[in-house]
């Protein structure tokens, strides 16, 4: 195994939803990150990239299954673990920050207790130490009077400060990998870059990787090196940064990109159509019905993957 | 420190403020009903025959006076205990109240009892596997609460565990009538005869206890169990817990340090208001079980054309009443932050 | 494939008016009501007269469900009291709703001190005793029917004035008020025209709810001999008539008349539990 790669999505297939309303909501998704880079993984609302996320943590919701691929961290193949064994890993090898920080927080326990929880929990020791630590790390995080606010609980927090908190809680073992699921999602704009400094900041200070996780491009482009396109619970193109976005392969990157790249005065561009019904099993590529260049064959059969060049690949047949 | 204790403070004074102002409505109404609606004097002098007793009487109880000084007074009695005298028995009210009230206590502590054991429980596990069986149990035992009547299925218990399989005592108060009842420490007899060794009389207590205790539970559970149900699983998906899960927190972690704690609030003031509701709905199982507390007292005393003692044991069921609520909104205070920030 | 907007057979839409009728709760109340309307055509016997010599026989062939300590068939009974308990229940309701809606209304819509003043009121009338407070009552004012009715309709009405207040508070920033403003209403009107409409449905899914705790309440007061005469058929005083008897294996004069109960509270839960959920998914 490639000892540069610390992450491993292969082909990975989940399922979820009740008997009668069940979704194929990730059907084939292969995604890489490397160590010490920082992948990012943009797509539409309902594209599947919070479960993946959540697959790769077992964090699945109740009806969700995986029902195909690999997820292998390290080398390791996570799938086979048990549900203790991946308790070691949520949380000390990797890490997730949610959206909306003041909510993904008990109410009723300081800030600074759910954090020395995480890290008695993971590395042992007194409670003192412990508390020490989550202190330390609140500083760390650039929140002033970290002592009392370490002693202050969620609702006592703005937004920002809530998700810096979320920030050190995911940081405080020491993760591998970082996992931040829309994290600056309904901030202000001078708090997000405030957000997404700090992550970057950390995530290279200690030499871990991220997993970036949004709908917005400037977000991706601002913090990461590698960029991921996912869209019906498929990738479809990846690579690094700069490639991708410089010389998108797949009709829907391209798409997207303009999407993003409105000029000021002129028309907004959108993408005609709806993202498919992922209820149903589908035939062919996934963005084939909204794709303005699609061949019969795109309609017909799934495409491949194919390297454009190192580190950049797309699933078209037109590539 | 200091602002904490100014925070708790403040916050007592309050709620007891609110809870004052209740008592002062709920007196302000019994006073309304008894002295503007249908005829305070017969209702409160009695059928007297002669005119010039009745005028006495009158006089004797300030109903001639105005209306306003009648209020005044009657709030003033209240504040010093006075409720009055029951014209069948000639001693106070209060007298006869306190006699009536361990035996009212008794019976609604055993049943909270049975609806914090049994109506947790249920909620718990009902709300960590819902559609499971016992949450098929709970639903099924809250549509039942809700609507039978208490006296019927107290009546109903009686035909089967007295009549048809001997297993309780005859429904006729407390204690069976040939056994000596254990000297009186709390009022309670089974936690008297436990203190006294006598487990004659505990055991006796005991079978007379339980099947009122049970007709009780029985409607009072509902309410706690829908809400510890409701919470559980409002808890259990939501974001905080989502986060812990994400943390690798292991379920036991979950359960009994996290998800506890943000289910007591609701829970415990949902068990006061139980409370509440029990102190002053115990009428009708009193009467079906012949047991000597403050519902029965109010039965009696109005067959009997006794007023007084009627608007006594009101007041005092909506004494109850707020201090339940009083010590569900403590306790909510001290365990959620949030209601410290208002 | 696209999902229209819901767009079912004319033959689906009759089968599901059938499959709604025969729900056990809707069948038992059809029943009731029909029980109650055609009790003198359906009881085989007179429910007032006492019959000395046929007293307390077990349900039989011709007392399909036994006789009472005075001789008189249950069951006969049992179908004319479904006439007062039933009509009581409803009316005390209805009073309460009468009062409780346009206050509740006015109170949400109108807000400051007389908002105010009304949840004091409501938290007030809530700390009551409900058993013993319409005791009280009853017992001051005189023990009758209508009374009985009055106090009733007296506790039911801070349940629909807080309901109705929390339906009404959001309305009051709606554009169809701010509409009927412009075009010169004034809050009354405004208040009985325009918002008193749009609390109706709520109030509705309640009220079978409220006439499921209604009926018990009457059936437990009169148990206690409160509202009704002796010789008058009733749920709750013919249970108190029977009740003598259950020590003595008598168990069917006071069981029928509660079953009664039960299955009417029973069935009018389930009814309001249903249409509340109803009203929960449309808003």
């Amino acid at each position: 195994m490639n000892q540069s790669v610390l992450l491993e999505v292969n082909d990975l297939r989940v399922e979820v939803g009740r008997a009668d309303n069940r979704v194929r909501a990730i059907r084939g998704a292969s995604l890489t990150v490397q160590r010490g880079s920082r992948l990012g993984v943009i797509g539409e609302s309902g594209s599947g990239k919070t479960m993946t996320a959540l697959a790769i943590l077992r964090l699945l919701p109740a009806t969700g299954i995986i029902t195909g691929g690999a997820i292998s961290y390290c080398g390791q193949n996570l799938l086979p673990l048990s549900e203790s064994e991946m308790q070691g890993v949520r949380g000390k090898e990797i890490s997730m920050v949610f959206q909306n920080a003041v909510s993904a927080l008990n109410p009723l326990f300081s800030v600074g207790q759910q954090i020395a929880d995480v890290y008695r929990y993971h590395e042992g020791g007194s409670a003192e130490r412990a508390w020490a630590k989550a202190v330390a790390m609140l500083d760390a995080m650039g929140i002033p009077d970290p002592e009392r606010r370490a002693r202050a609980y969620p609702h006592q927090y703005s937004g920002g400060m809530a998700q810096r908190a979320m920030i050190a809680m995911a940081l405080v073992c020491s993760p591998k990998l970082l996992i931040a699921d829309e994290p600056t999602t309904g901030l202000d704009l001078t708090i997000q870059a405030q957000v997404l400094d700090l992550i970057k900041e950390h995530v290279q200070r200690s030499d871990a990787s991220l997993l970036l996780i949004s709908h917005d491009i400037a977000v991706i482009a601002e913090t990461c090196t590698e960029v991921a396109v996912m869209y019906a619970g498929e990738i479809l193109e990846a690579g690094h940064l700069e490639n991708v976005l410089g010389k998108p392969s797949s009709p829907y990157t391209k798409a997207l990109l303009e999407c993003f790249e409105a000029e000021s005065g002129a028309r907004l561009p959108y993408i005609a159509g709806r993202v498919p019904d992922l209820r149903h099993e589908m035939i062919g590529c996934p963005f084939a019905p909204r794709c303005p260049v699609a061949q019969a064959v795109c309609h017909q059969e799934h495409p491949e993957h194919r390297e454009l060049e190192p580190k950049h690949w797309v699933a078209c047949h037109l590539a | 420190m200091v602002s904490w204790l100014k925070e708790s403070a403040t916050y007592l004074v309050k709620r007891l403020a609110a809870i004052l102002l209740v008592l002062l409505g709920v007196a302000t109404i019994t006073f309304a009903v008894t002295r503007l609606l249908g005829n305070p004097v017969y209702l409160l002098v009695g059928q007297q025959v002669d005119k010039e007793i009745i005028e006495n009487m009158i006089h004797q109880m300030g109903l001639d006076r105005p209306l306003p000084e009648q209020y005044l007074r009657y709030l003033g009695a209240i504040l010093r205990g006075d409720l009055g005298i029951s014209r069948v028995t000639q001693r106070p009210v209060l007298v006869e109240i306190r006699l009536r009230l361990p035996a009212t206590l008794e019976l609604v502590t055993g049943t909270m009892l049975l609806v914090v054991l049994g109506g947790i429980s249920l909620g718990v596990i009902s709300g960590a596997r819902p559609g499971g069986a016992i949450d098929q149990l709970s639903q099924f035992i809250t549509r039942l609460g809700i609507s039978i009547p208490d006296f019927w299925i107290g009546l109903i218990l009686v035909y089967v565990f007295f009549y048809k399989l001997n297993w309780a005592p005859a429904p006729l108060g407390r204690l069976a009538p040939d056994i000596q009842p254990p000297p009186s420490v709390t009022g309670l007899l089974v936690v008297d005869s436990l203190l006294a060794g006598n487990w004659v009389a505990l055991w006796s207590a005991l079978g007379h206890l339980v099947p009122p205790a049970i007709t009780l539970a029985l409607v009072a559970s509902p309410s706690t169990i829908q809400i510890t149900r409701t919470t559980l699983i409002q808890i259990l998906s939501s974001d905080y817990i989502r986060t812990a899960r994400a943390y690798g927190m292991p379920s036991r972690t979950i359960y009994f340090r996290y998800a506890l704690k943000n289910v007591i609030v609701p829970v415990i003031t949902m068990l006061a208001m139980t409370f509440g509701f029990l102190m002053s709905s115990t009428v009708l199982v009193e009467t079906v079980f012949a047991w000597p507390g403050l519902g029965l007292y109010a039965v009696n005393s109005m067959h009997q054309l006794d007023y007084e003692p009627i608007l006594g044991v009101v007041f005092l069921s909506a004494l109850f009443y707020a201090l339940a609520y009083l010590i569900a909104d403590l306790v909510s205070f001290a365990i959620d932050p949030r209601i410290r920030a208002q | 494939m696209t999902v229209g907007a819901a767009s079912i057979s004319f033959q689906e839409s009759i089968a599901g008016r059938i499959r709604w009728l025969l729900w056990p709760p809707v069948l038992i109340l059809g029943l009731l009501v029909f029980c109650a309307i055609f009790a003198p055509l359906l009881a085989p016997y007179d429910p007032v007269t006492p019959v000395p010599a046929e007293k307390l026989l077990p349900p039989s062939p011709e007392h399909w469900f036994g006789t009472d300590p005075y001789g008189m068939d249950v069951f006969s009974r049992v179908l004319y009291a479904a006439r007062v308990d039933v009509s009581v229940a409803i009316a005390s309701v209805l009073l309460g709703i009468l009062v409780g809606l346009p206050l509740g209304a006015l109170a949400g819509f109108v807000r400051g001190w007389f908002d105010e003043g009304m949840m004091r009121l409501v938290e007030v009338m809530q700390a009551f005793p409900q058993i013993l407070f319409a005791m009280a009552v009853i017992a001051a004012v005189g023990n009758n029917l209508a009374n009985l009715v009055l106090i009733l309709a007296f506790l039911n009405v801070p349940v629909y004035l807080k309901m109705v207040r929390s339906v009404t508070l959001p309305l009051q920033d709606s554009d169809f008020v701010l509409a009927a403003r412009c075009a010169g209403h004034s809050t009354l009107s405004l208040v009985f025209r325009h918002i008193i409409p749009n609390t109706l449905v709520p109030a509705f899914s309640q009220f079978s709810l409220s006439c499921a705790y209604a009926v018990q309440m009457v059936a437990g007061l009169s148990f206690i001999g409160l509202g009704v005469r002796v010789p008058q058929p009733e749920w709750g005083s013919m249970i108190s008539l029977g009740a003598n008897f259950i020590i003595f294996g008598k168990w069917w004069p006071a069981v029928f008349p509660g079953l009664a109960v039960f299955l009417t509270a029973y069935s009018l839960n389930a009814l309001g539990h249903r249409l509340r959920r109803a009203v929960l998914r449309e808003t």
